[in-house]
Order: C-alpha cells, then structure tokens, then sequence
C-alpha cells in the first residue's frame, strides 16, 4: 500500500481498507472534478510544503513515490548533433504497443504504418518501403538488414516494459555507426537486469490487438542479477479505405534474457531474444514484381544472443568489447525465402588525454551468412552469399576553452561491394551560457549497396527484367548542420536544428539500352534541407507539455545518362514535407494521469496521401502500487487515414481503443 | 455518433481544470526526496563522541560535484537541527574541504573521482552518500537506489561506516541493503 506523502490527510484510514477506499475516492474524485472542484483545491493545499518531508521517518520515505528521472525537465546534453531522448516513462505514457509507434513520439522522425505490422520509419525524407538511411540498434545488436537495405519492424520487439530509453539521432552519424547511418540513427536501449528485479504481468487487449507478456527478475545481490521475459502478440487484420478486408493478421511470440554482472571495474551484460510468428501477406506483397501469383502467410523467427564486456581502467579511459550473434529467418511464399546469420564483435577504447582530449577509437568485424531460396517470381543471385564487413575510427573530443568543444572523427570501412568507404566528421559546441549550447557539425557519410540493390533479379529465370545492379556503388552524402539546444527557463526546453545535405548517386532502376530489362545504378543526385524544432514546457510539477515540428525540402535530379524519372517523381512525392506534434501529460490527482497526442502530417503527393490528424488519449490509473489499469484511444476523431503506399492497397487507420493492465509483483 | 466524439474532449477541459485548480497528489521529485534522506540519515548516525563539538558549531551536509539538489536540500534543512546543530550547506570547491564536512554527498559527476575523493577523507569522520551505480560497492558509505517504481532504497557498506568510526543505529542498518566492498580492492 503506497503512503505518498500527499495522501497524509488518510493514511490511517487507508490502512484499514487499501484498494476499495482507494477506488471509492477515485471513482468520487471523478464525480467531483465536475462538480465541486473548489474541494480539491481545498484539500491539496495542504500538501505543498517541502519542509513535511523532514517529519518522516526514514520507513514513511522509503514510501514515497518520486517521479522518474524521465519526468524531470531533460537536462541540456552537450553532444553536438540532433538528439532526441524517448524514456520509458514517455512509451508508458504514450499507450504504444510496439516499437514503431513508440518512435512516433521523436519529432523528427516519420512513421507511418501501411498494413497491421508493417511499418517504415525515416528521418530527413527518402522515406521508401525499406527506408534505407536509417540506421537502427536494439541493445548494441544492427537491425538494419544487410539483405534488404532497411529495418524489418515487424520482428523488432521488445518488452516496452523494459525499454530504458531510445535515442533518436537525426542527421549522420557514419563515424560512429558506421555506414548506412546516413539520415538517423535509433538506438534502443533495454534497462539492465538490475533494474527490473520484480516480476512483471502485463495484459492488454484492444479492438486491433492483444498482448500478454510477463517477465521475471531477480537474482539481484552486490553483483548482478537477471530477467526473464516473455511475450504474445496478436494483431487482427486491417482493411482498406474501400472496406476490403486485408490478410495481415498476426500472430507472435518472443522470448528471451537478459543478465548484468558488476565487479570491480568490469560490467559484463549477456543478453538474447528469440521469436517465432506468422503474418498474413497482404497485396501487392513484400516483393512486388508485376507477376500475378498468390501471396501466401509470411513465417518469421530468429533469434540472437549479445555479450557486452566494459572495464574501468581509471583516470576516466575504459574499455568496452561487444559481440553477437544474429540469426533471422523469413519465409515469404512465393517469391523467397531467406535466412541469414551474422556475428558482429567490436572493441571500443575512450580515453583522456591531458585534460584537453577525450578520445574514443575502435574497430569493428561483422562476418554475415546469406542464404535466399529463390523463386520462379524472384531471385538473389548468387543465392548464397557470405560477406565482411570490417571498420576501424577514431575521434577526439578537443576541449578548446571551458565553453568550447571540437570533435574531429573518421572512420574507415571496408565492405564487399564497394571496398572502403570514408566518413569523416567535424563537430564545433559552444556552450553560449551555462544552459545554452549552439552547435554545428559537417560529415560526409554513405549508404552502403545491400543484396537488394546488387543481387536481385525478377523473374527468377532468364530472360530477365530487372538484372541487379552489378555497377552500383554507394550513395554519398555530405551535411551541414546547424543547431541550438537550451533550457532558457528551468521549466522549459529547447531544440532546433537546421540542416543542408548534399546527396550523390542516390539509388535509381534505369532502362538498359536494349529497352527490354531494367538496373539498378546510381543515377541521382540532389540536396535536401529541413528544420527540426521541439521543446518542452513543464506547466507545473503535474502537466508537462511537448510539441514538435519537421520541416523538409527536396530538390532530387537525374545526372546525366539517367532515365529514371519514376524514381525521380515517386521520391519526393512519397515525403511529407512538413509535420506537427503536439502532447500533454498531466498527472491527475489519486494516482491518475491523462495524456493526450495530437499530430497533423502533411500530403503525400504520389502515391496521393491527403493531410491527415490523429488524436490519441490515454488515461491511466495506479490504484495501488505496482499495479496500473490504462485506457488508449488512438485515432479518436474523424473518419480515419491512410499513411503511405498506394490508397488500393494500404490501410486505412481508423479509431482503436486499448485496455491494458500491469501488474508488478514483490521486488525490492 | 455525436455523443462519442464528444466525450474525449469533456475529459480534456476536465483535466485541465483541475490542474488550474492547483497542484494535486503527484509524486514528489527525485531530489526533495533524496534531500530528505540525507537529513534523516544524518538523525540514524552517531559520530565519534571527540569528534562532537558543541551545539554553536554547525552540523556541515557538503556537495561535491554537480549539485543536482538545487534549492532542494537547503529548503528541507531550513530551520532544522542535527545533534542541537544548525545545519550548513556547503559546496566544495575544493577536495580538503572535504574534511570540514559531517555528510558529504558525492555527485555522481564524480565517478571517476572515487579513489581521490575516499583518499582525501582518509579515516576521517564523514559520512559519505552518494547515488551512483555501485557507490558503496566500491567504497561509499551509503548509495541512494532508485527502484523500478520511482521509490528511493539504500544499500549501506557497513565496513566503510566502522572504519571512520561512525555508529550506525540498527533501525537504519535493519532498512538497508548491507553490501560488501568489491573483492577487487574497493576501488
């Protein structure tokens, strides 16, 4: 039973009856707040003096609910680049189910969802089926497929639960990351076993899903401890504008651990994840190439395991070795199927050097097994391929003056298509005031060819179609940066970034000069600018304020002996060039809160998307410790939207509504 | 069709009634918590009885590192008596003035400052808190934890406590953690 120390004014009767009392405030409190809100004031004012706390004996304050370090207003980061931080309270608060909506809440990205399951996230435009400029990491393990060029995010799970934070990077990020972290990177960081040592029910079930999921912690001494964690998703099928029904209900499992030791100076983390599903294969399919067959139920699994080795060595220079193992299986019927393995290890040193230099320098293998079984419709050619890829970088963090920072960085990376690759960066701060850092960074970074832009070839036989890109190269960009990140007020936050990038050999699919086949090759270029503002405003200690706008303009052309113009006009008209954001979190009174998120997206030119808003509510109530009952409505107003991909064929998002209960037992 | 679309928005002017209303049963922020606790500790302690100076010398709580308490603990302690003692709080600008402290609170800024910081107080009298990772494991006297659930634990190292002489009550020794220092030298 939670004593907090604003329920003082009942904290012995609230003994004698804990949940029933609870509720029949509640349920009174919710009669009241329309009727006699003067009483509530009445009541709370009484609770605002600090000074109560030293009357408390230390019992009463081990009691005490604090709000999460996440609540806080964020304090000022001093990285130089465009960051925004996703906590886990945020996705509690936010009602998301799964990871992309989760990604909704970061301004500058662009989520938008086509079927039950199948999402694409972007960041600065070039949004496409398999947005391949983004970069994406779930606890140090690449999610990015090398086979595709994008992210999978139907099989990118977590239990949301766990999810420490997500660190949204727009703008490049290649000497750190590496290439294919062109546009953004997203960096999914799960909380370590020894802040989940209680054991977790969740259970939600909605209009458009249910979920089950439970995770057991423990094992926490002076060392370490453990999770256990799973999880069932049940997505039902969606249907389009014109109310056809479509086949992309899902059904999926996961598993998996997650263990942390602590001696001495080393910190040691051995974590896995296993899945196993089905989806429907909705029209026009995964792979669309013009051949009329029938899409068949899409089997997914795979499953992973990370170890992550850091050791202290003193003087503030550590450490930190990490490896892992990922295999993941896709079958989908009856264009291919593919399975894929790959083991990644790398090593990072950071070091101070002479009080004026932090220095990081590391290297980085990643060995991946390809196997695809080609269809009549489709083929990867060759069908089984083994590729490296290998990268060493260095960068040093120069203080120049107490107030000034400059970051100088590259990295070199070899790959099999394209040999080395080099990207570099410059980063300058200034920390203007003590909450006010401006800051400006310029990088040259690359995406790197997948099998997908190299390897495939429709149909499956000769004479074909679409013969590769055997002469495909990587797609080059250089950006300029420019940004302001502040807290001018303590209650109110700041962030905006305005880039420039110049883009070259952007990928394109040109007509041979026999006019019967097509290849792919690199015969665009162009340059996008935007803005990516959000801030922040804590109104009071309970209701704190967010808001969010993106702002993109694209100037694509063909270099010359180019004769895509569908790829030149289907780009720029598949990227929103503005949208808004705008959310309230507010914590009501007995242990209630309410959330609302509001966001408005621009049109879509081609495939016609019209301007479309959605208004999500949520409101959640803790009746006792531990334990929290929330309601989600998504989409509440107007007649629903459509986000991407063609009107025949996406689907048409319409009101849902969720309820979902959390339960945590024992713990410490 | 008419009544559901409007219900949302009742809940909205609700809600937002009710905050201009005035502040409400919302947690408390981390740091007035944490604040608090490091008063009370000060109440759970007995130092050396040569170390005691009369009531007229001030009860000393010191900071050390990024102050993340802001107005918080001056507030708390504002009228507010340890052994008789007004208490003072002093931020450090320097390590020996570690020495002059009672309670000093150690920023997770310092991190990396551990082993000077312990150095300098060598045996001395002080009661270290801090709420880093793994604090008392590596030599601090008591490490503030936040749980999962947004409350406030402590894991105390006992060995630390007796070897500068202090006497911790049972009670507080009874709601803590009782951690070893890491085998690998405490560092």
């Amino acid at each position: 039973m939670p004593t907090t120390l604003f329920d003082n004014t009942s904290a012995e009767a609230a003994e004698e009856a804990p949940g029933f009392k609870r509720q029949i405030r509640c349920i009174a409190l919710l009669c009241a707040l329309t009727m006699t809100p003067g009483l509530l004031a009445q009541q709370e004012a009484q609770t605002e003096r600090p000074g109560t706390l030293v009357n408390l004996d230390l019992k009463e304050l081990m009691d005490i609910e604090i709000t999460s370090v996440s609540r806080r207003p964020e304090r000022l980061s001093d990285a130089a680049a465009s960051i925004f931080v996703i906590t886990g309270d945020d996705i509690r608060r936010s009602g998301a189910t799964n990871l992309p909506e989760a990604l909704r809440l970061a301004p500058a990205l662009q989520v938008v969802q086509v079927s039950a399951s199948s999402y694409t996230v972007s960041a600065r435009g070039f949004i496409s089926s398999s947005s391949n400029k983004l970069l994406v990491l779930i606890d140090g393990r690449v999610v990015y497929t090398p086979f595709f060029a994008g992210v999978f995010w139907d099989v990118q799970d977590v239990l949301l639960e766990d999810v420490e934070r997500i660190e949204v990077i727009s703008g490049p990020g290649g000497t750190l990351w590496g290439v294919n972290a062109v546009n953004g990177i997203i960096n999914i960081i799960t909380r370590s076993a020894k802040q989940t040592q209680s054991e977790l029910l969740t259970a939600g079930a909605g209009n458009r899903e249910s979920i089950g999921a439970m995770r057991y912690g423990s094992g926490a001494g002076a060392y370490g401890g453990y999770r256990l964690y799973g999880k069932y998703v049940d997505r039902s099928r969606t249907e389009t504008a014109n109310g056809t029904v479509k086949d992309d209900a899902v059904h999926k499992g996961q598993v998996g651990f997650r263990t942390d030791w602590e001696h001495g100076a080393n910190q040691f983390t051995l974590l896995g994840n296993a899945y196993k599903g089905s989806e429907g294969q909705p029209p026009p399919g995964t792979l669309a190439t013009g051949a009329k067959f029938t899409l068949g139920t899409i089997q997914i699994s795979g499953w992973n395991v990370t170890s992550h080795w850091q050791r202290s060595l003193g003087n503030g220079s550590t450490i930190t070795v990490q490896g892992y193992f990922d295999r993941t299986e896709r079958t989908v019927p009856p264009t291919f199927a593919e399975t894929l393995n790959i083991g990644d290890l790398q090593f990072l040193h950071s070091l101070k050097l002479g009080g004026q230099h932090s220095i990081a320098w590391g290297g980085e293998y990643r060995y991946g097994l390809d196997s695809v079984r080609n269809s009549p419709y489709v083929a990867f050619l060759p069908a089984h391929l083994n590729q490296k890829w290998m990268a060493l970088f260095a960068q040093d963090e120069i203080t120049l003056r107490k107030d000034l920072r400059l970051t100088l960085g590259a990295r070199s990376e070899r790959n099999d298509y394209t040999g080395y690759e080099f990207l570099p960066n410059v980063r300058l701060a200034w920390n203007v005031a003590a909450d006010h850092l401006l800051w400006t960074a310029a990088s040259r970074t690359v995406r790197a060819p997948s099998r997908f832009d190299h390897d495939v070839f429709v149909p499956g036989n000769p004479p074909f179609l679409l013969t590769g890109g055997a002469g495909v190269i990587s797609e080059v960009a250089n950006v300029y940066e420019l940004g302001y990140r502040g807290q001018p007020v303590s209650s109110i936050t700041f962030s905006a970034t305005a880039f420039h990038s110049l883009y070259d050999h952007l990928r394109t699919q040109e007509i041979a000069p026999s006019r019967t086949s097509f290849f792919f090759a690199n015969g665009m270029k162009g340059t996008t600018s935007g803005l990516e503002i959000w801030g922040s405003y804590q109104a009071s200690q309970r209701w704190r304020l967010s808001a969010g706008f993106d702002g993109l303009t694209e100037h694509l052309e063909l270099r010359p002996g180019s004769n895509d113009t569908a790829t030149l006009a289907a780009q720029q008209g598949r990227d929103a060039k503005q949208s808004w954001r705008l959310r309230s979190s507010l914590d009501l009174p007995y242990h209630c809160e309410f959330d609302v998120t509001a966001r408005r997206v621009s049109a879509l030119a081609d495939p016609t998307v019209p301007a479309y808003s959605a208004v999500d509510l949520r409101f959640g109530w803790k009746p006792r410790r531990g334990t929290e009952v929330s309601v989600t409505g998504r989409n509440l107003f107007g007649k629903g939207h459509g986000e991407f991909t063609d009107i025949s064929t996406r689907t048409e998002i319409g009101r849902s509504v969720f309820i979902a209960y959390i339960n945590h037992f024992g713990g410490s | 069709m008419h009544r559901r679309r409007a219900w949302p928005w009742v809940l909205v002017i609700v809600a937002v009634f009710c905050v201009s209303q005035g502040r409400g049963n919302a947690a408390i922020p981390e740091y007035q918590v944490k604040a608090a606790f490091i008063y009370k500790f000060a109440t759970y302690i007995r130092w050396p009885a040569t170390t005691v100076p009369d009531a007229t010398t001030p009860f000393v709580i010191g900071i050390i590192g990024k102050d993340p308490f802001g107005p918080a603990l001056r507030d708390l302690v504002r009228g507010e008596r340890v052994q008789g003692r007004v208490i003072l709080i002093m931020r450090l600008s320097r390590l020996e003035e570690a020495l002059r402290c009672d309670v000093l609170f150690i920023s997770s800024s310092e991190r990396g400052n551990l082993r000077q910081i312990f150095a300098a107080l060598g045996g001395a009298p002080v009661l270290t808190v801090g709420d880093m990772d793994q604090f008392a494991e590596l030599g601090g006297m008591i490490n503030l934890i936040t749980t999962e659930d947004h409350q406030i634990r402590f894991d105390i190292n006992k060995n630390a406590i007796d070897r500068a002489g202090l006497k911790a009550s049972s009670q507080l020794l009874h709601l803590a953690r009782i951690v070893d220092e890491s085998r690998s030298g405490g560092r």
